[in-house]
């Protein structure tokens, strides 16, 4: 092992010149850690898996394998994969979008169908998620959705311009029109509180709507100075993580609108991404990333 | 005497003071010779003289013939021994130049570069600027000179004068400077009561539409300058096609939201989007079509609402960006082709990439991304039909065994900040991506 001199306490200068900076921006932000990269090679490899969802409950990951047509489910328990299972139903034939309940039921997006199945946790199918009840239901075209508390679905009907919010077996409860100056809204997401964000992909833009609320107001400025093309949200523990498709990165948002910087970068190799899609937070602290272009589904071990 | 002292005392020398600043304003403390701010200067500058017998000479000159008005006569930090920064030095005087709360602003003003349209002594223009009339404007706007002097139909105003309609500074009003917002300012000439106008426009009410949707202010080649591209029903005046009828409270309300409406003609197209598996998301909106296209008119083929790199920038500003500061240009991205590459209503590929053409295979047949990719790139690049890199389906990508090498693997497509549109430069940084074992 090296030893550095004393005779040479410049050394140690600047090293502790360096810390500072690090250290006060780092302060309470997060890090993200490569863990465990699945590829899912003995079940043909994935082939350009778009979503993720991590259950609250179980320790069970879904990915919809795009490219293949298929769900793909995982137990990720103590920092390892296993059980892998393949899920293919009929009427799923281009899974873009998955999320999980409280029970561990599984609600896919279908790009061919724009509709939204609901499957059990076996991967059996169950219906479909149509807002029943909902002002012109049969016009809904579904552009994303999360499971939010109470397993409440929010489905982004961008044909209808407005967030639908159903309760867990899919019946209507309420809507919010989007705003009206957004450029176009790609995704949502609900937060613990019971509010809604929205996310702008045209403008950077984040909007969001208290729970009890009618509309949404933005509560971010233009964040294109920090991402190229952002993509998807998700809430989780305070903060916003949205998802930079064109940039290849994980950007963290306060629920103040401040920026807290960016995680991972555009690549090839373990630890980098190349055209993300979707992420999810997994209860143990694991952010599950659908690192798309890259054919596979990334875990970062998130620490303080 | 004491109160004297420190009353008077403080008076005195403050009326002293006073007098000697007053002393030090008056030209002759400057030793001035007579008509110096005047004249002195014509001593040396004798083309001036000249200048000065123009028509139209700035008021600075012509009122007060006092050249210190914008030039310092010893020292300056400007050029020219300007008084202050040419941004700056016209708005000593002219303040008001901008509107306050101007909703467009002329991007020379903004800039302070007032002498791209004036002269800053004399010229024998109207508020002597540089040329005459419509000359001055198409200095910087050739493209409307020469798109004028084209059209079949011209719009009489326009050959006139440009300030007809437009505001030469600033317009607190309206944008593209116009003097008043639309319709109003086409409606000061064009009334609607006048019953031909309201025939053209189906007898809709018209008071609150905007007129530059279908018209073009400047001059077409159709008849009643609308735009170059006029979609069927609106030439056959078939309004009631997409809107609501004449006599409905609500005459403009669409009968259908988003694509369902343009469904209602365009079927098989529709059937055809909507068979793949990936639809570009904004054609799924409540707005549908119209998010790039123009209903009524448009200047670009395809009714679109503005040419393509613009339609598409709108979203996709970071894409277009990135290839204006590469440093190797993408012909077709820097062309706005973006159509060479991408279907912009749906595909069955990611990025909605087009379907290319490949010899001895079906059109409808799904290939797998690298052959796509590689054969889509070999559409105008011809590299695999002599050496290249091992590319395509069976070779793996040492980076990530779940991945391919394809052209994508070196080259991002819309640019990078590499020549050649790498990933990593010098090449040999970029080989060594996948090529550890020469990395140094």
């Amino acid at each position: 092992m090296t030893k550095i001199s004393w005779k040479f306490p410049g050394v140690f200068f600047i090293a502790i010149l360096m810390a500072f900076p690090v250290a006060a921006y780092g302060a309470g932000a997060l890090q993200f850690i490569p863990d465990i990269s699945i590829y899912s090679v003995d079940k043909g490899g994935l082939n350009k898996p778009e979503g993720v969802a991590c259950s609250s409950v179980y320790d069970d990951i879904v990915v919809a394998d795009t490219g293949n047509g298929r769900l793909m489910k995982y137990t990720f328990m103590g920092g390892a994969v296993k059980d892998e299972a393949e899920i293919k139903v009929t009427q799923v034939d281009y899974p873009l979008e998955v999320q999980m309940n409280s029970k561990g039921e599984i609600f896919v997006l279908d790009g061919q169908q724009r509709r939204i199945v609901h499957l059990s946790k076996e991967g059996k199918f169950e219906g479909y998620v149509d807002a029943a009840g909902a002002p012109d239901s049969a016009s809904i075209i579904p552009k994303s959705f999360k499971i939010g508390e109470n397993d409440n679905i929010y489905i982004l009907d961008i044909y209808g311009a407005r967030v639908i919010v159903t309760d867990p077996a899919g019946k209507y409860l309420k809507q919010i029109p989007l705003p009206k100056e957004a450029g176009f809204i790609t995704d949502l997401a609900p937060t613990t509180g019971g509010n809604i964000i929205l996310l702008d992909s045209a403008k950077a833009v984040l909007y969001m709507s208290s729970k009890d609320g009618t509309s949404f107001s933005p509560f971010t400025g233009n964040l294109r100075e920090y991402m190229d093309f952002p993509v998807s949200i998700v809430f989780n523990d305070g903060l916003i993580y949205v998802v930079d498709k064109n940039g290849g990165s994980i950007d963290l948002i306060g629920l103040d609108g401040s920026f807290h910087g960016r995680r991972s970068g555009l690549g090839w190799d373990e630890g980098l991404l190349y055209f993300p899609e979707q992420m999810c937070v997994q209860s143990d602290g694991y952010a599950v990333v659908a690192d798309r272009e890259n054919n596979r589904v990334q875990i970062f071990r998130i620490v303080n | 005497m004491r109160l004297i002292k420190t009353l008077f005392l403080p008076i005195l020398i403050t009326l002293c003071l006073s007098a000697a600043v007053t002393a030090s304003a008056d030209d002759g403390s400057f030793l001035l010779k007579p008509d110096a701010r005047e004249k002195v200067c014509l001593t040396c500058h004798t083309d001036m003289a000249d200048k000065m017998k123009q028509a139209y000479v700035h008021s600075a000159l012509k009122q007060r013939g006092d050249c210190t008005v914008c030039h310092n006569p010893h020292t300056s930090s400007h050029g020219k021994l300007l008084a202050a920064s040419v941004g700056k030095l016209c708005f000593t005087c002219h303040p008001d130049r901008i509107p306050a709360n101007a909703k467009s602003t002329h991007e020379p003003v903004n800039k302070g570069q007032c002498i791209k349209c004036h002269d800053p002594h004399a010229s024998n223009n109207p508020f002597h600027l540089l040329k005459a009339g419509n000359d001055v404007c198409y200095e910087c706007h050739k493209n409307k000179k020469e798109a004028f002097a084209k059209v079949k139909f011209k719009h009489w105003p326009v050959d006139k004068g440009c300030t007809n309609c437009h505001e030469p500074h600033g317009s607190a009003v309206s944008d593209f400077l116009l003097k008043e917002p639309i319709p109003n300012l086409c409606l000061g000439c064009h009334k609607l009561d006048n019953p031909e106008i309201a025939k053209q426009h189906d007898f809709y009410p018209m008071q609150n539409a905007k007129c530059t949707l279908c018209h073009n202010p400047h001059g077409s080649n159709q008849a009643g300058i609308l735009y170059d591209n006029v979609h069927p029903p609106m030439a056959a005046r078939m309004c009631d096609q997409c809107h609501e009828g004449k006599n409905s409270p609500t005459p403009f309300k669409l009968k259908k939201a988003g694509y369902k409406l343009c469904e209602q003609c365009h079927a098989e197209k529709v059937k055809n989007i909507l068979g793949k598996t990936r639809v570009h998301w904004p054609l799924l909106s409540g707005k549908g079509c119209i998010t790039c296209h123009s209903p009524h008119a448009s200047q670009q083929k395809y009714l679109l609402k503005a040419p393509m790199k613009v339609v598409c920038g709108q979203c996709h500003s970071d894409t277009i960006a990135r290839q204006d500061r590469s440093k190797t240009k993408h012909k077709p991205v820097m062309e706005g082709k973006c159509t060479a590459c991408h279907d912009p209503h749906s595909s069955n590929y990611v990025f909605l990439i087009n379907q290319p053409v490949v010899a001895n295979m079906p059109s409808n047949t799904i290939m797998d991304w690298p052959t796509l990719v590689v054969n889509l790139c070999g559409t105008c690049h011809n590299y695999q039909q002599h050496s290249t890199h091992p590319v395509g389906t069976k070779v793996v990508d040492l980076r990530n065994k779940n991945t391919r090498v394809m052209c994508l693997s070196c080259h991002r497509v819309h640019g990078t900040d590499y020549k050649y549109m790498l990933h990593f430069w010098p090449i040999t940084t970029m080989c060594v991506q996948c090529h550890k074992e020469f990395k140094r």
